[in-house]
């Protein structure tokens, strides 16, 4: 499922070290990994340092040996500059791990927490009951922007319990008589893997998903909070929302929006560059879209052939 | 271009002739029953369209066409996606003329006037003639079109102005809903000249058939014919109405 190690996982020096060794470019051996790890964050260790760093955490060596080992690390990591060869090394691990550390600091105060390689089912549905039953400040609300929503039922029962305990529910489909919907089917008919693609009928797919929201209306006593409409244009993302929590996902030309990769986002970061953009975006769709209700025991599908019509 | 220029100067002249038809101007004024009469006997046409639908699927050759056209007929018969069968718009129909004060057996029992049943033979001729065409294909989608959703939207239309002192176009305390009427006075209609649909929005089914015709509109000799086509098809919707003003009291000879 998880396609790329969490952004964060150097959080200190050491664990950066560790990580560093393993990486299958420089295959440094477990003693020579050990020497490594000797390195002190703060420049200016000399080689006799770090011998006694080594001894104490270690083993005792002799100095020739540890030498020829250090010479080892050398070349595994290529340092081969002029002059002393210790200060490039930690040159070299320095700046790795401040461009690193730099790079998770700004994924994190962007909101970018995870990527997933594709739609994390459960991560969701708990997204949403920990928005219904928590006690935080995230507004009380779920979006999901989808051309049709492929998991849709596995949360009709979250989206039952967000109308029941007062969490407004908006819902940004495409209109299945769309032209746009038709060049979507066509797409992943044309690019798709060959699997489930190549049947698909984005037409029945949005019909099925309204016949699931017209259930939930059904049985919900509170079905005014469930917001839906239909918008005749080509998204370039999927969006899944609940609270501060997002989901996104690019519509590839080869796949469904959930079987490609997943940014997992908070909405509440510092930076708002990803997160005040995809909001944006999302109003905008949704300002532009047309209200739709499957109401229940009506003859809805009248009312959804003409929705862009008049 | 200057083709589709013709055809769509064409079609807006017989739109408004149909709209200026003796019975259509005098829609405001009918009595309620004489209303109803008209449309039970009309209701004969769009039980027809089925078939005539069916009909041009076989006959077509292009397979992105027949599936527009297949497409359009299966709406006519929706299910949900479970495959649950749900009320076909015939039943709409019917229901419509219900709520507007028909009785089942004046739906039921009223037989197609010979008028009518020539009308729907005489339409029937008129596409079986376009297999001996060499414009075969543009014009069993021309005919479709004009005879089968843009007429048929301009004639729901023309109704539509007494039919909405029963029936509402949407859900009221006070008046049904109409289910069957205003449903197809919109999504049946022109919409728009041909060659100027847009992809935004919606398609009425007269427009899904628009883009099919102006890509086999692509000689003078397929223009014309479809031309012809198109005046025939109004003709043959003029001369229905026609058998209701043949005597002060429109719709007398249409009773049993």
């Amino acid at each position: 499922m998880l396609i790329m190690e969490p952004l964060a996982t150097a959080t200190n020096w050491t664990q950066f070290l560790e990580d560093l060794c393993q990486r299958e470019e420089h295959r440094l051996t477990r003693l020579e990994t050990e020497v490594v790890l000797c390195l002190k964050e703060i420049p200016g260790q000399t080689k006799s340092d770090l011998l006694d760093i080594y001894i104490e955490s270690y083993s005792y060596i002799e100095e020739e040996a540890f030498t020829q080992r250090l010479k080892n690390i050398y070349k595994k990591f290529q340092v081969h500059g002029p002059g002393q060869k210790l200060p490039q090394l930690h040159k070299f691990a320095h700046d790795h791990y401040h461009k690193l550390k730099n790079q998770n600091g700004f994924f994190s105060s962007v909101g970018l927490n995870h990527i997933y390689s594709q739609f994390p089912k459960e991560r969701f549905g708990d997204a949403i009951d920990q928005l219904v039953d928590g006690n935080d400040q995230q507004p009380k609300e779920v979006d999901i922007l989808q051309t049709f929503a492929p998991n849709l039922d596995d949360y009709a029962r979250h989206l039952g319990r967000c109308l029941d305990q007062g969490v407004r529910v908006r819902i940004l489909l495409a209109w299945p008589f769309s032209e746009a919907a038709k060049l979507r089917e066509m797409v992943l008919k044309m690019y798709g893997d060959g699997s489930i693609e190549d049947e698909i009928s984005i037409r029945d797919r949005v019909f099925a998903n309204l016949e699931t929201l017209e259930q939930i209306i059904k049985v919900s006593k509170k079905s005014e909070l469930m917001e839906i409409r239909l918008y005749d244009t080509l998204p370039s993302l999927a969006i899944y929302r609940t609270g501060n929590y997002m989901l996104a996902a690019p519509f590839l030309h080869g796949s469904l929006a959930v079987n490609t990769f997943q940014l997992e986002l908070s909405l509440d970061s510092s930076n708002q560059l990803i997160a005040h953009t995809l909001r944006q975006d999302f109003e905008l769709m949704w300002k532009v879209a047309r209200f739709f209700r499957p109401e229940p025991n009506t003859n809805w599908r009248n009312n959804l052939k003409i929705l862009f019509t008049h | 271009m200057a083709r589709l220029t013709s055809l769509n100067t064409l079609e807006q002249s017989l739109i408004d002739r149909l709209k200026s038809h003796p019975l259509m101007q005098e829609i405001p004024t009918i009595p309620w029953q004489d209303l109803l009469s008209i449309l039970i006997q009309r209701r004969y046409l769009s039980l027809s369209i089925v078939n005539i639908y069916e009909f041009v699927i076989d006959a077509l050759i292009d397979e992105p066409i027949k599936k527009t056209v297949r497409e359009i007929l299966h709406e006519e018969y929706p299910r949900t996606t479970k495959g649950v069968p749900l009320p076909s718009h015939r039943e709409h129909l019917f229901n419509d003329l219900l709520h507007m004060g028909a009785t089942a057996e004046m739906i039921l029992a009223t037989p197609e006037s010979p008028t009518t049943r020539r009308i729907r033979n005489e339409s029937h001729q008129l596409l079986l003639s376009c297999l001996k065409s060499n414009h075969r294909q543009a014009g069993l989608v021309a005919l479709l079109r004009f005879w089968g959703e843009v007429l048929v939207s301009v004639e729901y239309a023309c109704f539509w102005k007494r039919i909405s002192e029963r029936l509402a176009d949407r859900h009221t305390e006070t008046k049904k809903r109409s289910e069957f009427y205003y449903f197809h006075m919109v999504h049946d209609s022109r919409g728009s000249d041909v060659g100027h649909e847009n992809i935004l929005g919606g398609l009425t089914h007269s427009q899904e058939l628009a883009i099919h015709l102006q890509g086999l509109i692509q000689s003078e000799e397929t223009l014309n014919y479809c031309l012809g086509l198109e005046e025939t098809a109004f003709q043959l919707k003029h001369q229905f109405y026609d058998q209701f003003t043949r005597s002060i009291h429109p719709v007398l000879h249409t009773r049993p």
